[in-house]
């Protein structure tokens, strides 16, 4: 399959533009060419996640791409009404592909030829089976068997495969089998005629009712292999909206690309629904609030809307059952209890026994519910879920004014917004402490690299490979537990969320060494906690309060409590944490731990001749770059001494001040040096957390010695603001020409 | 006075000390005098000299830090003192208070 053509058949997106789906396509690839071990793949996922695009992607490189393997792609359609219709469509998209293939005529996918039309067309090596395959089918329908009829159908690409032809048969959709009416039951037929087959073929649909389907009933396919579909990656979904808001030609930038990415959570479909919208509405998607307009729409009157409308009709035609399902729903969503017994849904949505089970089945498979130990839980797809039931609740049962509903909704999307990109910025900037976790092995590491006092005492101000180095002379050696699972810990005890988010605290289950047994058991309570200095003896008896709660609460008997602090602990927290038998750790501890254990794996604006720009990556003490060029630029346009020595320590101050506290997503610094008759302009921008979104800290006595640099800047420099921006922080600093330092009031900070 | 170099100088008691700023003064170098200051006043030094004549910044985080050097020389009734500071850097220090605690000479 080495020539690329730049054409689609069945697809509907470029191949060229078909987003991150490389390994799942290759898999499918090799999968379709017969070079897996089993026959039969299950291509499983959550709803909307493009997995049909994909099938047809794949059918399209097949056909477009090699001779050898005859490509069969099917979909299920509700509209087909029943069995008997679904299968009739099937064998005439089966002759319909096989003519078009072999006579290597793609024309003839895109025409709407009847059977007897298909069975002409049909090259002279096939014309004698395709004869008969249709005879066949003739006579059954004649007998109206039928079962024999629709068993005769699904059954010609194995007959196909029996003259010498090699067919890969792609049947999607599966999960609309639910909406067909007849005397037989397609899954079990599907099932009975491949597993029995010697052809390669892929199943495909939702996964809760796909899995379920196969691996129940007469016939189980316990042999297949299984590809799990997956919502795209962050990086992923922007590059599709930046090819969306390239076809649709919408204007975005990226802010409201990485918003887009990450309010969707990488679901394409939603992701275009969005673009769809802005196209028909004629609007750009270049501001946070314009995204927000748009997607208030959708969720009202949109696809989005009409996405989760169509489930509900599904569900029941019944307007008071939606709405006491949305009651439920919404009671789910903003409750305390994330759950809900399934006895009490039944009770208060009063239907029938079959019913409600049909109901639970269709939201559970849908993924509007997650149906586990008889407690209903709604998903987490984001926030799209959550605000079309609020929007239904709001207008249905609380009965709002829809325009103040609409209104109060786009109010809180926009506060949301930079909410949602500041919280992402922060899981980011976490340490991952469960994949930390997951790679204790029962490995012997210096204790240096977990307890703080000493590596306070021993690596303190030294550089990274010098310690590494001397960790190699350690004395003192912990062996780590082997960690054979782990969760956040909010997962097992809710309240704990209050203090921190589900990143920032994991349990991990695990043996002392790999030998299972109770002895060994233990359990590590670890937590990242907040503070700009050595965390104090106050904050580290909290943490161990609220780390001993969980342990109380779960019934944990013998566990471990490990703390960590951007700055490590001070003398007093340490002597907390020895009575607590916990370990407590300093960020750089754990970059090294990391290493150790090997784990690690533009604001474009029109120039003028007296504008300069320059970007300058976060860290390395990179802000002096910056400074040394400020210097040049202020020199050549006649600057003081003095004032040149301020502005660049004010430069060097923002620049500390955006890599600090913004955990920007591309660690970079965007600089503008503007030059006018009297002043110079310099504008720091960085992307990420908003300094008016940072998280209010708690003020120690010892925090009046940090957060000096915004003082410096308003002192140094004649004018400083904080522009409004949707995404990060700009700074725009101000120094005229002829101002002495010595003209200002300045008073001391201590 | 006995001028030494960073991390490699022996204090013997009673002595007076210099240690040398490097050209920038930040968190990683701040913590690196932090260290040493600390170290030599344990030892019993009870005069001790930061020299800045090869500081070229100093930066908010680093002044913080000095902060605890002042702490740590008062603890121990230390004299300590700022030399070859520039014009620059004493304005700083003056603006964040440093001046009042802490002996200063300028370039």
């Amino acid at each position: 399959m080495s020539s690329i053509k730049h054409q689609n058949l069945l697809a509907s997106v470029l191949k060229d533009d078909f987003i991150d789906r490389t390994h799942e396509l290759e898999k499918i690839l090799r999968h379709g060419g017969g070079e897996t071990r089993s026959r039969g793949l299950l291509v499983l996922s959550a709803p909307l996640l493009g997995t049909s695009e994909l099938l047809r992607q794949t059918y399209d490189r097949f056909f477009l791409e090699q001779t050898k393997t005859l490509p069969i792609y099917f979909s299920l359609d509700a509209a087909d009404k029943t069995i008997k219709q679904t299968a009739i469509r099937f064998f005439r998209t089966f002759l319909q592909q096989t003519v078009a293939f072999r006579r290597r005529d793609e024309k003839l996918l895109e025409v709407s030829p009847d059977i007897d039309e298909l069975a002409q067309m049909a090259v002279p090596a096939d014309g004698f089976w395709i004869d008969r395959l249709v005879a066949a089918c003739r006579a059954e329908s004649v007998l109206n068997d039928e079962r024999l009829f629709i068993k005769n159908c699904l059954t010609a690409p194995i007959i196909a495969g029996s003259h010498g032809v090699r067919p890969f048969v792609i049947i999607d959709n599966l999960h609309e089998a639910e909406h067909l009416s007849g005397q037989t039951d397609l899954i079990e037929e599907i099932k009975e005629i491949y597993s029995r087959a010697e052809i390669q073929f892929v199943l495909a649909g939702r996964r809760r009712f796909l899995l379920n389907s196969v691996q129940t009933g007469n016939t189980q396919l316990y042999e297949t292999e299984i590809l799990q579909i997956e919502p795209l990656g962050f990086s992923e979904a922007g590059l599709l909206a930046e090819n969306l808001a390239e076809k649709y030609k919408i204007r975005i930038n990226e802010q409201t690309r990485d918003l887009i990415a990450r309010k969707f959570l990488g679901n394409p479909s939603l992701i275009k629904f969005l673009f769809q919208a802005a196209k028909e509405k004629g609007c750009n998607l270049d501001n946070f609030h314009s995204v927000e307009q748009v997607y208030t729409d959708e969720i009202f009157d949109g696809k989005i809307s009409h996405y989760y409308d169509r489930i509900f009709d599904y569900v029941t035609p019944s307007g008071e059952v939606q709405t006491h399902i949305i009651g439920l729903l919404y009671d789910v969503l903003t409750g305390e209890k994330r759950k809900n017994p399934i006895e009490a849904w039944q009770a208060r949505i009063g239907q029938s026994d079959r019913d409600f089970h049909r109901t639970m089945r269709i939201l559970n498979n849908s993924e509007i519910i997650r149906l586990a130990s008889n407690q209903v839980e709604l998903m987490d797809q984001g926030e799209t879920l959550g605000d079309y039931i609020t929007k239904r609740f709001c207008l249905e049962i609380e009965i709002k004014p829809r325009v103040l509903v609409v209104v109060e909704a786009l109010k809180k999307f926009l506060k949301r917004a930079p909410n949602t990109m500041a919280r992402f910025y922060r899981f980011n900037a976490a340490i991952n402490l469960r994949e930390l976790l997951g790679i204790f092995n029962c490995q012997e590491i210096p204790a240096d690299l977990l307890d703080y006092s000493i590596f306070k005492e021993k690596h303190k101000g030294i550089e990274d490979l010098e310690i590494l180095e001397n960790l190699e002379s350690a004395v003192e050696i912990i062996t780590l537990p082997q960690i054979v699972y782990s969760a956040p810990t909010v997962e097992f005890y809710p309240p704990i969320g209050q203090f921190t988010d589900a990143e920032h605290s994991a349990v991990a289950l695990g043996f002392n060494t790999a030998n299972y047994t109770d002895e060994n058991e233990v359990i590590w309570i670890s937590a990242e906690i907040e503070s700009k200095l050595e965390a104090d003896r106050a904050l580290a008896e909290f943490w161990c309060d609220r780390l001993e709660m969980v342990a109380l609460v779960c019934n944990f008997q013998k566990y471990k409590l490990w703390l960590i602090a951007p700055e490590g602990f001070a003398p007093e927290a340490l002597e907390v944490l020895r009575e607590r038998n916990a370990f407590g750790s300093s960020r750089k501890q754990i970059e090294l731990l990391k290493k150790f254990l090997n784990a690690e794996d533009a604001v474009v604006e029109k120039r003028n001749p007296n504008e300069y720009e320059m970007v300058v990556p976060m860290g390395e003490d990179t802000e002096l770059i910056a400074a040394h060029t400020v210097e040049e630029i202020a020199r050549r346009h006649e600057f003081e001494p003095k004032a040149i020595n301020q502005i660049k320590t004010a430069l060097v101050e923002a620049c500390i001040n955006a890599t600090e506290h913004s955990l920007s997503p591309d660690r970079k610094i965007y600089q503008k040096f503007a030059i006018e008759e009297d002043k110079i302009i310099i504008t720091i921008s960085n992307r990420g957390v908003r300094l008016t979104d940072k998280q209010p800290v708690e003020i120690k006595p010892n925090d009046e010695r940090r957060g000096w640099g915004l003082k410096l800047l308003k002192t140094l420099m004649d004018d400083v603001r904080f522009e409004q921006v949707d995404d990060g922080t700009r700074i725009s600093m101000t120094k005229y020409l002829n101002t002495a330092f010595e003209e200002k009031e300045k008073e001391p900070a201590i | 006075m006995q001028p030494v170099q960073m991390n490699k100088a022996i204090h013997k008691e009673g002595e007076s000390v210099t240690v040398f700023a490097s050209d920038y003064l930040n968190k990683l170098s701040g913590e690196k005098i932090e260290k040493e200051c600390r170290q030599y006043f344990e030892s019993g030094c009870r005069t001790l000299e930061v020299n800045f004549k090869d500081t070229e910044f100093v930066n908010s985080i680093g002044i913080s830090i000095l902060l605890g050097v002042i702490d740590a020389a008062s603890d121990v009734n230390a004299n300590l003192i700022f030399s070859d500071v520039s014009e620059h850097t004493i304005e700083l220090f003056e603006m964040l208070g440093l001046t009042n605690h802490v002996v200063l000479k300028m370039r």
